[in-house]
């Protein structure tokens, strides 16, 4: 009685073993620098960090995190919703490159990218004297930073999204389809390679024409090995 | 009304589930596909509902070029293997479906579509199920709801792909007969895939025996019990009635 286990469950000194392991890991590397930034920050007091708050640079950081976000998250919804369906819905050529191209940002470094998007429209780069030309500027600037975000934050919803839909799989769209619900696979036989092209059926003409996105949205200068995994 | 099928190639990539298919049956039949798992006997049925297509070949039916019209269109009524009953909704929301999602000029008024649920709820005996959903349900009463849903479109034909696949020995007789009578009640042209050969040649007029995407043999179950074209449908109905 007293060594009863389910098969399937390993022996008590390897669940500790493995559970010590893991509640160090998060303890060190997520939990401490969370606790680190409260401390530091609340040294002085309520009153004093309240104060830093009002600090026309510290608003003006704030202002920008919040605006970054709110073009950042819709973009990558948007985006990742339309991916995502290509993929897990449909068969088409270059369905492998799209899927590879979503996990870029996760494989490249930030730096990397940074110094790309550095040499595509920095001074010196591809379009900078063009850019300065038109007195527009993306570097060092707002669009720089929402592209940057863009970049580094496109895997995430994709990611999420692709194994839920493949899980959800086409069966239930057939049975849709052969119930009289409209819109769905083409109904033209003959043209099976141009259908692989569109993607299949009309629907998802949106979604590879929103793809481009993904491909030209541009690296960051400003690296934040935070956000990679 | 007939069904004709006529020299159906189907490949996927370079290799093919059906390699030059044809088969003839007179409207309101009841056709049995049988032969060993990967013989193309889903590949025809998916082409007789319109979710894939032929590479050449026809299919006639209704007096139609029926491959020009688009699945929506042929009131192919499809019940899966796997049910593809639509988790998110209710039993009665499943069967349904097919009514309200019609435009308003041909969609039924809602009483209407409530009488019928309940008629339908009725013939595959779930009344009082009405709003349970796929999760609580056996899996005898899942397939039972998915050939309602198909049944509610008054479908012109009527495609099963192995409905009875997960199901116990004693539920399948049961069910078995239960379609039969349907069948005969509603004469709607039906098409049954299987791995069950006894219950092919106990359910269906004719029976098409498959093998590597060709049709070894088409005919009553009768004759084809009494003289197999090949060594194969031969060696198939030895095997399987031994079991
Ligand atoms: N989408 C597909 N892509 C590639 N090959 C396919 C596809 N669908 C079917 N095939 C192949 O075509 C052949 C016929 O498949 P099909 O599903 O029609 O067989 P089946 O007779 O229904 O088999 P089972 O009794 O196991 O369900 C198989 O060899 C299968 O591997
Ligand atoms: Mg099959």
């Amino acid at each position: 009685m007293r060594f009863r286990r389910y098969p399937t469950q390993d022996h008590p000194l390897t669940r500790i073993g493995l559970s010590l392991i893991a509640i160090g890991v998060v303890t060190l590397f997520l939990l401490l620098p969370l606790a680190t930034v409260f401390t530091e920050a609340l040294r002085q007091g309520f009153a004093m960090a309240w104060d830093a708050l009002k600090d026309p640079d510290a608003r003006a950081a704030v202002r920008l995190t919040l605006l970054t976000a709110a073009i950042a998250v819709p973009l990558n919804a948007i985006f990742g919703i339309a991916a995502s369906w290509a993929i897990a819905k449909f068969d088409f050529r270059g369905k492998q490159f799209l899927t590879t191209l979503i996990d870029l940002p996760f494989s490249i470094s930030p730096v990397v990218s940074g110094l790309i998007y550095v040499l595509i429209f920095g001074l010196q780069g591809w379009f900078g004297e063009s850019l300065r030309d038109a007195n527009i500027k993306i570097i060092f600037a707002l669009p720089g930073i929402v592209l940057a975000t863009i970049f580094v934050t496109f895997p995430f919803v994709a990611r999420e999204l692709i194994p839920l839909m493949e899980d959800q799989g086409r069966d239930e769209e057939e049975a849709a389809t052969s119930l009289g619900v409209a819109g769905n696979r083409d109904s033209d036989p003959q043209i099976p390679s141009r259908m692989a092209l569109r993607g299949r059926h009309r629907r998802d003409a949106p979604a590879l024409k929103a793809n481009p996105c993904l491909w030209s949205s541009t690296p960051s200068s400003k690296s934040s090995s935070a956000s990679r995994r | 009304m007939s069904l004709v099928v006529d020299s159906i190639v189907k490949k996927f990539e370079r290799f093919p589930a059906l390699n030059g298919v044809s088969l003839e049956a007179p409207q309101g039949a009841f056709l049995a596909l049988v032969g060993p798992s990967g013989s193309g006997k889903t590949t025809l049925l998916r082409i007789l509902g319109g979710l894939e297509f032929p590479d050449s070949g026809s299919v006639r039916f209704a007096d139609l070029n029926w491959l020009d019209v688009p699945a929506r269109d042929r009131r192919a009524g499809f019940v899966f293997q796997q049910y593809a009953l639509f988790k998110h909704m209710t039993v009665e929301k499943n069967i349904a479906f097919g009514l309200t999602v019609r435009t308003k000029k041909l969609r039924p008024p809602k009483e209407e579509i409530a009488r019928r649920v309940e008629e339908l709820l009725a013939l595959v005996q779930l009344e009082g199920y009405n709003k349970r959903y796929p999760s609580q349900l056996s899996g005898g009463q899942k397939q039972r709801v998915a050939l309602a849903r198909a049944l509610a479109i008054e479908p012109r034909m009527l495609l099963l792909d192995e409905p009875f696949g997960a199901l116990d020995a004693k539920v399948r007789k049961e069910l078995r007969g239960w379609l039969r009578s349907i069948h005969e009640r509603m004469g709607i042209t039906t098409v049954f895939v299987t791995h069950d050969q006894e219950e092919a040649f106990a359910l269906a007029d004719l029976v098409a025996v498959m093998n590597a995407g060709k049709i070894e043999q088409y005919g009553t179950p009768a004759d084809v019990r009494r003289a197999p074209k090949t060594p194969f449908v031969a060696d198939f109905l030895e095997i399987h009635a031994g079991i």
